[in-house]
Order: C-alpha cells, then sequence, then structure tokens
C-alpha cells in the first residue's frame, strides 16, 4: 500500500517514449519502403510485430512484477519459475493436436492460433500450481529457482517430445521453432485479437491487487494480520500471471528476462509499492520489447536473430549481477 | 462493552505434539495483559491463535465476536498484531510501512483516503516516528523498526493490541518507551496482550498475567499473584532473589541448584 505515487507526467513521458519506439521501429528492417507498391504491406507486417512485441513486453513485465512480489522474490519471474516454458509447452501441444485431430476436418476458418493461447494459458498455469505446491512445503529463495529451472528443463523436454513428431511436418516443425526461441515477426491480427483481453485483463487486474502484494511483502503470516486473505491473493495472482504469460507466450513465444529485467530496473526508479510498479512495468516492458525487436531488426546477420535470443542476452547478465548483490546485501531489493 | 478476549478451553495440535491444552484466558480493555512462560511453554502459539494464525479447537472471542468466523479483514479490523520479527525486507517507506495497517478498512483498488492518511499521520506520532516518515524500512535500527511495525499497528485503529515479546532485542530506553506506549494505549481504552519472558517487566508494567507451562495456564490472576516463588520455581525451575539494584531490574533469577 503505497502513498506516494510517480505523477501523472512521468506516466506521459514514458507512454510518449514507449510510442516513440514503436513508431521509429516501423522505419527499421531489411525491406525497402521506398518502393510504393511494398510500402503499405511493409508497414503493416511491422505494425503487427511492433504491437505484438509491445503487448507481449507489457505482459511479461507486469507478470514479473505479480510474481516477484507473490514469492517475495526479485529472482522469480514468468520465465525463470518455468511458467513461459510452461506456456510454451502448452502452445506447442495445441499445435501439434490441432494439425493432428482437426487439420482437415475443420471449418477453413478456425485455424490453430485461435486455440494456441489456451493450450498457454493451461500451461503456465500449471507450472505455477507446481511452484506453488512446493513453497508450501519449502518456502526458501534457492527453492523458486531449483524448482524454475527443474520445470524449465521438465517442460523443455516433453516439448522436445512434441517438436520432434512435428519434425514430419516441415512447416508445423518451423513455426514450432519460431515459437521456441521467441519471435514476433510472423505477428498476426488474429492472434492479436486474441492475446489483447488476455493481457489487458490480466494487466489491470494486476493494478487492482497492487495493495494485498504490498501487504505480502511482509510475508504470509504479517499479510494475514492486516487483513490480507492470503489464499485468495495467492490463487488470483496465480491466474493474472499465466493469462498474462499466456498472453505474451501466443504473442512472441518463448522471450525470456522480460519480467526479471523490467521490473528490476523499475524499483530502483518507482520503488517497490506495486500501485507504481504495474503500470510501469507495462509500458517501460513495452518499450523494452519493442526496442529489442529494433535489435533483431538491425542486427547485420542474414537471417533474422530470433527475439528470445536477444532478451537473453541483455537479460542473463542482469540476472547475473541480481544474484551477486542479493547474495551480499540479502534483501529483496 | 464484550470482554477484549476470551479464550475459553482452546486446545492445539501440531505436528503430533499438544501445544496448547485446554488454556483459558481473558484480556481486558484499558489493561495490559501478559502471557508469560518459559521458551516451549505456548505463548508465542497462543497469541497467534488469537490473532487467528493457527487453527485450534476450544473458542475465542475477540469483542464478543469468534475469530474463526472471521475474514481476514474482519479480524484485522478488531486487532493488530507486532510480530517478534518481521519479514519485510523490502526497502519501502516508513511511511508506507505504516499505512499498510489502513488495509483492512479500506476497500481494494481505491487509495487512501483523508481519515487514513490522519490514521497514518497519528500513529506516527505516536509510535514516534514521524521523522523517519520517509527512510527505507531496511535501513533502519531494529529498535526502530520495532516502532514502525508498532505505528503500523496503531493505524489499525484496532481497539486490541497483541505484541510477541515487543521488547526482544531492544535496549532498555526502546524497551522502556515500548512500556509507556503500551500502556498509554490501555490508558486510552485499548486492550493490549503481550507475550513476555522478562519477570522484571512483568511485575512492572503487567495488570494481569497468564502462566503458561507445556501447553497448559498454570496461574493466572494479577502480577504479584502469579509470579510467585512457588509458582517460578515449579515452571521455571529457578528461584527468585529479589535485587539490590531496583532501579535496572525489579529482580533477578538464579537456577534453583545453584542458589
Amino acid at each position: 500500500m503505497s502513498t506516494a505515487q510517480p505523477s501523472w507526467f512521468t506516466y506521459a513521458w514514458l507512454v510518449a517514449l514507449s510510442l516513440a519506439v514503436g513508431a521509429g521501429s516501423l522505419f527499421v528492417g531489411a525491406a525497402d519502403v521506398s518502393q510504393a507498391e511494398i510500402t503499405g504491406t511493409v508497414f503493416s507486417l511491422r505494425l503487427m510485430r511492433v504491437i505484438a512485441a509491445g503487448l507481449a513486453g507489457a505482459a511479461l513485465g507486469v507478470g514479473g512484477v505479480i510474481v516477484q512480489g507473490l514469492f517475495r522474490n526479485p529472482l522469480a519471474s514468468p520465465e525463470l519459475i518455468g511458467t513461459t516454458s510452461g506456456a510454451n509447452f502448452g502452445g506447442h501441444l495445441v499445435l501439434l493436436l490441432f494439425e493432428t485431430l482437426l487439420a482437415g476436418r475443420a471449418a477453413e476458418y478456425i485455424k490453430p492460433t485461435m486455440f494456441m493461447p489456451l493450450g498457454c494459458v493451461a500451461g503456465a498455469l500449471a507450472a505455477l500450481t507446481i511452484v506453488l505446491w512446493v513453497l508450501k512445503r519449502r518456502d526458501d529463495v534457492v527453492i523458486v529457482i531449483v524448482i524454475g529451472f527443474l520445470l524449465t528443463s521438465l517442460f523443455a523436454s516433453m516439448d522436445g517430445v512434441i517438436t520432434s513428431i512435428a519434425q514430419e511436418r516441415w512447416e508445423l516443425a518451423r513455426a514450432m521453432l519460431a515459437f521456441t526461441l521467441g519471435d514476433v515477426s510472423g505477428a498476426t491480427p488474429r492472434q492479436i485479437a486474441l492475446a489483447l483481453p488476455m493481457i489487458g485483463f490480466g494487466i489491470v487486474a494486476a493494478y487492482f491487487w497492487a495493495r494485498p502484494l504490498d501487504l505480502l511483502l511482509s510475508g504470509e503470516e504479517e499479510a494475514a494480520t492486516l487483513g490480507v486473505d492470503v489464499a485468495v491473493v495467492r490463487r488470483w495472482c496465480v491466474v493474472w500471471t499465466a493469462l498474462l504469460t499466456a498472453g505474451a507466450v501466443s504473442l512472441g513465444g518463448n522471450v525470456g528476462f522480460v519480467g526479471l529485467v523490467v521490473p528490476h530496473v523499475l524499483r530502483r526508479f518507482v520503488g517497490v509499492g506495486h500501485r507504481a510498479l504495474v503500470p510501469m512495468a507495462a509500458i517501460v516492458g513495452a518499450a523494452f520489447l519493442m526496442a529489442c525487436d529494433v535489435i533483431v531488426r538491425l542486427a547485420p546477420t542474414t537471417s533474422e536473430l530470433p527475439l528470445g535470443v536477444v532478451t537473453g542476452l541483455i537479460g542473463a547478465p542482469v540476472f547475473f549481477s541480481l544474484l551477486m548483490k542479493m547474495k551480499i546485501e540479502g534483501r529483496y531489493a | 462493552m464484550p470482554e477484549a478476549v476470551v479464550v475459553n478451553s482452546v486446545s492445539m495440535v501440531r505436528e503430533g505434539r499438544r501445544v496448547l491444552d485446554r488454556v483459558d484466558m481473558n484480556a481486558s480493555h484499558g489493561a495490559i495483559s501478559m502471557i508469560v512462560g518459559p521458551n516451549g511453554a505456548g505463548k508465542s502459539t497462543l497469541l497467534k491463535a488469537i490473532a487467528g494464525l493457527l487453527p485450534y479447537t476450544g473458542s475465542i472471542t475477540v469483542e464478543g465476536q469468534d475469530v474463526a468466523a472471521l475474514s481476514p479483514k474482519q479480524r484485522a479490523q478488531l486487532m493488530a498484531f507486532v510480530p517478534q520479527q518481521t519479514q519485510l525486507r523490502a526497502p519501502m517507506p516508513v511511511r508506507d510501512v505504516v499505512a499498510q495497517g489502513r488495509y483492512a478498512r479500506t476497500s481494494v483498488g481505491a487509495a487512501l483516503r483523508a481519515d487514513d492518511v490522519e490514521a497514518i499521520e497519528r500513529a506516527m506520532d505516536v509510535a514516534s516516528v514521524l521523522e523517519l516518515a520517509d527512510r527505507p524500512f531496511t535501513e533502519l535500527s531494529g529498535g526502530e523498526q520495532r516502532r514502525v511495525l508498532v505505528a503500523r499497528a496503531l493505524a489499525t485503529g484496532a481497539r486490541v493490541l497483541l505484541f510477541d515479546e515487543p521488547t526482544a532485542s531492544l535496549d532498555v530506553r526502546h524497551a522502556l518507551s515500548l512500556y509507556a506506549l503500551a500502556r498509554r494505549q490501555a490508558d486510552a481504552g485499548v486492550a493490549v496482550v503481550m507475550v513476555l519472558h522478562a519477570l522484571g517487566d512483568v511485575l512492572r508494567f503487567a495488570d494481569h498475567v497468564v502462566l503458561l507451562h507445556e501447553g497448559r495456564a498454570v496461574a493466572s490472576g494479577s502480577a504479584e499473584a502469579v509470579v510467585t516463588q512457588a509458582n517460578v520455581s515449579a515452571v521455571y525451575g529457578v528461584q527468585l532473589v529479589p535485587n539490590a539494584k531496583p532501579a535496572f531490574d525489579l529482580m533477578h533469577t538464579t537456577p534453583r541448584d545453584n542458589p
């Protein structure tokens, strides 16, 4: 429960910055937009990927804020506790099931991308439920990281099985690989339309649950004495996180470290209060992932780098420095 | 007005061990009640049961309301709990920590109202933490942190205050300051319930005492009636020796085997 909030000027400035990054990124890429006949198509494609990156970044940023508040652990994030991998696996499973069971039988307008978000939500929920179940028995920072590592490995292994089955169908295998590495280049209006309600609802809900998350920083027992129904908060925060992660994964695949880096950086500027952190993480997360997508397009490689590779290269050193700092200071900062 | 706290035949079993055994206890508004006993007697467990944090059999009512039937918000409006040690490790400004005390009195998503802000300022003033208002909680000394937690409890506006070993790790000045604050609250009609170890402080500051031993309430009443040679010897295995320096300690104890 924070008494101080960033000013409207701060929010306006950050939103303007975020929009500027998005608008500027429309003009970055390999295609030559000076050719009038393709300009419209190129801008349209780029607009889709910019929106997808922005939404996925906002979702992962806010998802990181919720997870870190819920676990009272700045090292927790949807990517590191296995939620993203769970959503990724769920999405892949749905893709495979659709191709195996429904392809050729379903009506033309029914696409696998319509079901993918459901698989992502189910996978994310499964991962979060397992983490919470373990933490009820062993509540420890190290345990969170180890469980996250185990879940990520488990889902990656199960994902490997699905991907190897999908190898027989080249298009399906290619789509799965892009999804795994994190990629917004092929985002479609349909994907965005499906993910937008999940992400929008998740962000608004997270904002309204900011106060109990603030109180949970004092631990579950103290929060309960102050009036927080811990079981209810925990349950719903898991649902919001699953929605946000699933929305992000259904748009950009397995994009790592956004949920770790964004809240960590923001806490330096806006403090630990969730009423400020949630909207800020949405704005800055969107700008961060859109900027990463610009780097993807500017990188001098023959084929485009996956988005998840860029966020990983930025996020891993931040994670390492955070880990070292925690060891020294031993506190939530 | 109903009795502040009524504990009636409360029992609790944890990990196969009976930690509370048919405990009875009352605490009144306007008085400081203390729960004493040796380590492992069940003092903090009883306090947490009153706070609604642990399941039990029997009945506990706070201001006439069954604790087990209340929601966390309803409980937090009736009583405030000051833990022995906080789990808060975030560098949250002191004002925000104290503001957490208003959670139970505001709706989800709503901003703090004028009366909430007033209650927060008043609580900080009473607990003498106004000058710390903008400092990060994690940068305070142990004594300052304890005062902030007391301010958070006062900000709740609850008429029952529960303290779990409030003077543990506090120096004598801060400890006396905390007892003085508790007395002022009691004089204002609040029921103060403390778990305490220091028997000298119990004799000096308690209006009512419950002595626990192995999960059972073996004595209750005024401090002079409970902290007696016979009770202390039976429960702690030590003998009381009146101290020649009452300004510092009202008494000290020596092992019974080596008087």
